[in-house]
């Protein structure tokens, strides 16, 4: 046990030195000074209130795709498809708060995010029906729902959600009476935090202290001993699906309600496959998601910094994450001895 | 409007435009193909093919030459597919998650190296390959044009599927590497070099959709745009279950993919008063749709994405 | 040097277009075994798989090698074949000293395994299957010319097959043809075959003899695998008997009987357990009424009109070798396989469509002999896996949400009355996975064994575990039977079921072959039945037994084995009946 605590600390220490050397050597590339980068990257973040804000306002749709993502991976459902789901989440919450215009703002955000969580849902049991009835690889089919439900936004905007009084592709701005409370002026953090946050309490409580969430771990841990003692495999894996599709649903329906206040292409920010980053990396724990969901956020910022000041393209957050959790899955890698597991 | 469309010159131009769509589809399938007839499912295609197009772009226009470019697309490629390999075969990591990871890797690695080409100037472009016409062939109407009024890679393309077909249905070598998707326990017991071939197929793999990557950029378009694959690399996936694992089949289903977003340009040049969106939805709906109609006709080979250990046998 | 002048055939005969074909061109040295196999060890982790075992087979001879599970048979031909390599001692093929280091090794100077799970590609056709990896080149394949060799082979050896069609459309007895093709085409002269009619009828079986007097014939040696005692005695020369490791005798066929060989498969007089012991009550509670299971893609069924009834206060042992459908019956019992036919009924009421949790909350228990697949979740907490059948009931979870406490509470006793020791201080916060086999094996049994419980299925269940472990689960499960509870005892440990059960029923092919009562049973019958031999054969072997009490105790046996023994190279070696040991616990080491 004290050798395997070992060999992983030094294999995170491995990781880190590579992820520092690789950064410095890339912010060099950008034909900029590492050091002033690094300094541009935190005053990024803490310098001013704005960026400092910023960063809750990018956490927020990243804590709820990467919640989606947690519950669905948990039983070995591979949703791939939070972007989709996020979409169809912020549409059908747009197209309720622009057309239930009698009923009172509150309402109508509750009823929005409802729907928003009920579309997301339904997006991804499309694909998890798929799986259990004719054992199509979800992730092909969700990939495949996730240029459907941009392309099905696209429409919507430059049709019947298209502001009549413009002609660029989005929709009339929301009511002000129906969007969520900005209540850290000038920042941009909205209400939709506090959602974010209570969603993190809600999904740890459902999966540690309910009978739902006890059969989603068993059925992830070992589907042929969950069958073998009376849960329902099949059931289960439905149930994660949607849920986890229903959780980008809603970060849809907050991102259009409480930053755009208008239904836009784009606003995903790629947060549906940054998700599943977040939630491998977080081994698919509530509080471990949001707490790397604030990380992959704040890196955000600082990356935007980065470019804005120094020209370092933004991108470089991308390409070092990406290389960390390749460098995770090949850790064994820093050992010389083949990792051949031993077949049963 | 319709009359429009169902003129010889509107079809004509419709299915060269096709055929053009269809080849980075096609050689990234028979890459899929080759990976997944001996067991191993690389879902980071895309960002194989993804490597391949920024590669080859890097690479043409920084030594002017296409052939360079295109070998520098491959190299992008083989490199992606090949660290797949070394954590399905060798750290045997769960296929799914080490290609996704791998796609979201290339995305940021491909994005932030064109950010750093293309700082200051925006728009970068390379001369892209000339078409070579076939004589009397591509005098046949209607589809003469498409298929041989094409550049050399879409004749090559024509060569690999043939070649591929004769490989796997004629020779030793193809059937052992058959086998080892199907049943790698009995390949091994048969003597074959079940990790080994493995590899090798990866390397292919990797060539394949490296190239597939790269016709994007040398052919069709002329420069790279971030994410420019947009999800070529899993409809290449789903063509490989649409072709029922058949070289002539992959070819047929990136066709039909093809034709869906040839279909959705030329359409808007004719004027069809559609949203783009809806027309761009088509390649993917009807993937879905064809994904359906086979199943129970599925024929992928029964170890795939299973890695093989030589256990207690 | 004739293996020269089987090289110069084979130049000649491929230059004549054709692949070469072994024909008696070997010449047998007189006195020379085909194959000898000297003082071969193998541990595995420090234990012994085989030890100092002695083997020869001659050109044209059936040898049986008999033993139970775990006595080191696979062992010992995955040593010849090259999947494993031997601690010590040698091996001897045609005369020569020979060493495999892969089975590529072994195939290439002649020697060819049928393993007991076929290695076919069920998409491919029977030609593929056979032409597969033997040309290592990217060399064009030539089907005409290996379609017509295969047909030559198939109908000189009678393995009629077409080698046109696909492995997925044949049976079972053609994919087996399929397999000894495979490997006659690759020039073998000497055959392993591994329990090569497990999965055939009895009717195949007689098909599948014909073949091997065929390849016989021709000169080949052949080494068959099997527990199954009328097969030796039908179609074997010799017999190898190996045990706990050893090979502790070398029969010849002829002069044995299959009550010789049970005898020295198990090897011990049995323990007779006089102690007192009540006997079970009248009430039938479980009933099985033929039922039976079959496999896809199998003739042969898993269960074949399996009819059995246990008692109020009862423990039903079953006794049989592995695979013969225990597993199987389990299943069917605990709903976890569901479609059978045939009825089953548990206090009176059928329990066709009952789930799994059902029949748990039924009375209906289950330890499974697949502790870490089947019935714990490794991953989870000691606590977690004592709620495993009842999470969602109360006390543990209302409206949903569980009650931690109460399920600590549970666990915690748990702990302290089955006495569980969980490793470092984490208690019923362990991780199960972390926990010894014992141990685990506690858990299970705390988790099963409630005072709901009525029929208590224990497959394997001191599998693996050190005798305190063992000795504890005999006493709770021996406890459930004074309380009035009904036990099925899955087990391959004879000594445990005879120590243990009221009734043995002894299985063997998916059918029940005999259902002996405590009194009457002994190792030596229990023996013969579970290899096959049915309760009439049972019996008569009895009234011979009872006319000739001298012959037939294991040491006599022995006595008479000695006299009528080929003479070999260095004579055979019998181990004394182990007095009191234990029959290894745990499955096939390979």
């Amino acid at each position: 046990m004290k050798e395997n605590r070992r060999e992983r600390i030094v294999e995170n220490v491995c990781i880190a030195v590579i992820t520092l050397v690789t950064a410095t050597v890339l912010v060099i590339l950008s034909g900029a000074s590492p050091l002033e980068a690094c300094q541009m990257f935190f005053r990024g973040i803490f310098g001013n209130l704005n960026g400092f804000g910023e960063v809750f306002v990018k956490a927020t749709p990243l804590i709820l795709t990467g919640l989606g993502c947690s519950v669905a991976f948990r039983t070995g459902f591979f949703n791939i498809g939070a972007e989709g789901q996020f979409y169809m989440g912020a549409l059908t919450s747009t197209w309720v708060v622009l057309n239930l215009t009698g009923v009172p703002g509150p309402l109508r955000i509750v009823l929005a995010i409802l729907t928003g969580f009920v579309t997301g849902g339904l997006w991804a049991l499309i694909a998890a029906m798929m799986k259990a009835r004719f054992d199509i690889s979800e992730i092909i089919v969700t990939i495949m729902l996730n240029y459907i439900g941009i392309n099905l936004l696209g429409i919507a905007v430059r049709t019947f959600l298209m502001d009549p009084a413009g002609s660029i592709p989005q929709s009339a701005k929301l009511d002000a009476s129906a969007t969520l409370v900005r209540f850290l002026k000038p920042t941009r953090i909205h209400t939709g935090i506090f959602l974010a946050l209570a969603a993190v309490v809600f999904i740890w409580f459902l999966m540690e202290k309910t009978t739902v969430g006890y059969e989603i771990r068993a059925v992830g841990f070992n589907q042929r001993g969950a069958a073998c003692n009376g849960i329902s495999v099949v059931k289960n894996i439905i149930l994660s699906a949607a849920l986890s599709g229903g959780l980008a649903g809603v970060a849809g329906a907050v991102e259009v309600l409480g930053v755009q206040r208008k239904l836009l292409e784009g606003i995903s920010g790629g947060c549906g496959y940054t998700a599943i980053l977040i939630s491998l990396l977080a081994v698919n724990r509530p509080f471990g998601v949001l707490v790397t969901a604030i990380l992959f956020a704040a890196l955000s910022v600082g990356a935007n910094s980065m470019q804005r000041q120094m020209g370092i393209p933004a991108a470089i957050v991308d390409f070092l994450i990406g290389m960390i959790v390749l460098l995770i899955l090949g850790r064994e890698l820093f050992w010389r001895r083949a990792a051949r597991k031993e077949g049963k | 409007m319709l009359e429009q469309i169902f003129t010889m010159t509107f079809m004509t131009a419709f299915l060269a435009a096709a055929v053009r769509m269809a080849v980075p589809l096609a050689y990234a399938g028979m890459g899929e193909l080759i990976a997944e007839k001996s067991g191993i499912l690389n879902i980071g295609m895309e960002g194989v093919m993804l490597a391949g197009a920024f590669f080859s772009f890097a690479g043409a226009f920084f030594t002017g030459s296409i052939l360079l470019g295109l070998a520098c697309g491959i190299v992008g490629g083989v490199a992606v597919s090949m660290i797949h390999a070394v954590l399905s075969i060798r750290l045997v990591r769960d296929q799914s998650v080490s290609g996704i990871s791998l796609n979201i890797f290339a995305l940021g690695v491909t994005s932030f190296l064109y950010k750093l080409m293309s700082s200051g100037d925006s728009y970068k472009q390379i001369e892209p390959l000339s078409r070579l016409r076939i004589p009397a062939l591509a005098d046949i109407p209607l589809v003469g044009s498409a298929l041989f009024e094409q550049d050399i890679m879409t004749y090559v393309l024509y060569f690999l599927v043939v070649g591929i077909a004769w490989f796997y249905a004629k020779t030793s070598m193809g059937l052992s590497f058959a086998a080892i998707g199907e049943n790698p326990r009995a390949a091994d017991a048969a003597g074959i070099p079940v990790h080994r071939y493995q590899y090798v197929t990866m390397v292919l793999n990797g060539v394949l959709g490296g190239i597939g990557g790269a016709y994007l950029v040398l052919v069709q378009v002329g420069n790279f745009t971030e994410n420019m694959t947009s999800g070529r690399g899993y409809i290449a996936l789903a063509a490989v279950i649409l072709g029922r694992y058949m070289p002539g089949g992959i070819l047929a289903a990136s066709f039909l993919f093809g034709a869906a977003n040839a279909l959705q340009i030329r359409l808007q040049a004719v004027g069809v008063p559609l949203p783009p969106q809806a027309l761009a939805m088509l390649p993917y709906v009807i993937t879905l749709v064809a994904l359906l109609t086979s199943i129970g006709k599925n024929q992928k080979p029964e170890a795939l994405s299973r890695p093989y250990v030589r256990g207690a046998r | 040097m004739d293996r020269l002048n089987g090289y110069i055939y084979c130049v000649i005969d491929r230059f004549c277009g054709g692949f070469c074909l072994f024909t008696e061109t070997t010449e047998r040295k007189d006195g020379m075994p085909l194959l000898e196999m000297k003082q071969i060890t193998k541990a595995f982790s420090g234990v012994y798989a085989n030890e100092n075992v002695d083997l020869s087979v001659e050109a044209g001879e059936i040898h049986a090698l008999l033993g139970e599970n775990g006595a080191g048979k696979t062992t010992l031909m995955n040593i010849l074949f090259g999947i494993y390599q031997a601690d010590r001692g040698e091996i001897y093929y045609q005369g020569k000293k020979v060493e495999f280091l892969s089975p590529r090794d072994a195939i290439d100077q002649g020697i060819g395994m049928v393993h007991q799970h076929f290695s076919l590609v069920r998409k491919m056709t029977v030609l593929d299957n056979i032409i597969l990896g033997l040309e290592s080149r990217a060399s064009v394949l030539d089907r005409k010319s290996a379609a017509a060799r295969i047909r030559e082979l198939a109908d000189k050896y009678g393995l009629s097959v077409n080698p046109e069609s696909r492995v997925s459309e044949l049976s079972v007895g053609e994919q087996q043809r399929v397999e000894i093709l495979k490997v006659l085409y690759r020039n073998v002269n000497l055959l392993i075959l591994d329990e090569p009619t497990g999965v055939l009828t009895p009717q195949e079986t007689e098909k599948f003899f014909d073949i091997l007097r065929k390849l016989k014939a021709e000169g080949h040696g052949i080494i068959i695998i099997t527990h199954r005692l009328a097969e030796i005695m039908a179609i074997s020369d010799r017999v190898t008997i190996l045990r706990d490791g050893k090979a502790v005798s070398r029969l010849v066929t002829a002069g044995t009987t299959p009550e010789e060989l049970s005898a020295h498969m198990i090897g011990r007089e049995l323990k007779k357990d006089t102690s007192q012991r009540e006997g079970f009550q009248p009430e039938e509670m479980l009933s099985l009424k033929d039922v039976s299971l079959s496999k896809k893609r199998r003739k042969k069924k898993s269960l074949s009109h399996v009819s059995l009834g246990v008692h109020k206060g009862e423990i039903l042992g079953i006794a049989g070798v592995e695979g013969n459908g225990q597993k199987e019956l389990a299943e069917v019992i605990t709903g976890i396989r569901k479609n059978y036919k045939g009825t089953m009924t548990w206090r009176g009421e059928n329990l066709a469509g009952i789930s799994v949790k059902e029949r748990f909350r039924k009375g209906i228990s289950y330890i499974s002999d697949d502790r870490h697949n089947d019935s714990l979740i490794m991953d989870m907490t000691v606590t977690d896996n004592i709620i495993l059948r009842d999470f969602d009931c109360s006390p543990y979870s209302r409206w949903g949400v569980l009650d931690h406490k109460k399920a600590e509470e549970r666990a915690g006793k748990a702990l302290e009355n089955f006495k569980i020791k969980t490793s470092g201080t984490s208690g019923i916060r362990t991780l199960v996975k972390l926990m010894s086999g014992g141990n685990q094996q506690k858990v299970i049994l705390a988790r099963e064994i409630t005072d709901q419980a009525g029929l208590i299925v224990a497959s394997q269940p001191t599998r693996g575990l050190d005798i305190g472990a063992t000795e504890f689960v005999h006493q709770e499960l021996l406890k459930q039977k004074s309380q009035g509870k009904s036990v099925v005892l899955i087990s391959a440990d004879l000594d445990e079921l005879l120590s243990l059960s009221d009734r043995i029923a002894v299985m063997f092919a998916g059918k029940i072959v005999g259902i002996l009562d405590r009194a009457e049973a002994d190792v030596f019958k229990i023996g013969l039945l579970m290899g096959g031999v049915t309760g009439e054969e049972a019996a008569v072997a009895e009234r011979k037994e009872a006319a000739e009490p001298e012959a037939a105790r294991p040491e006599n046996a022995r006595a008479s084995a000695e006299k009528q023994e080929t003479v070999g190279p260095d004579g055979c070696r019998n181990q004394p009946a182990a007095a009191g040991g234990q029959s290894r616990k745990g499955g096939d080491v390979a």
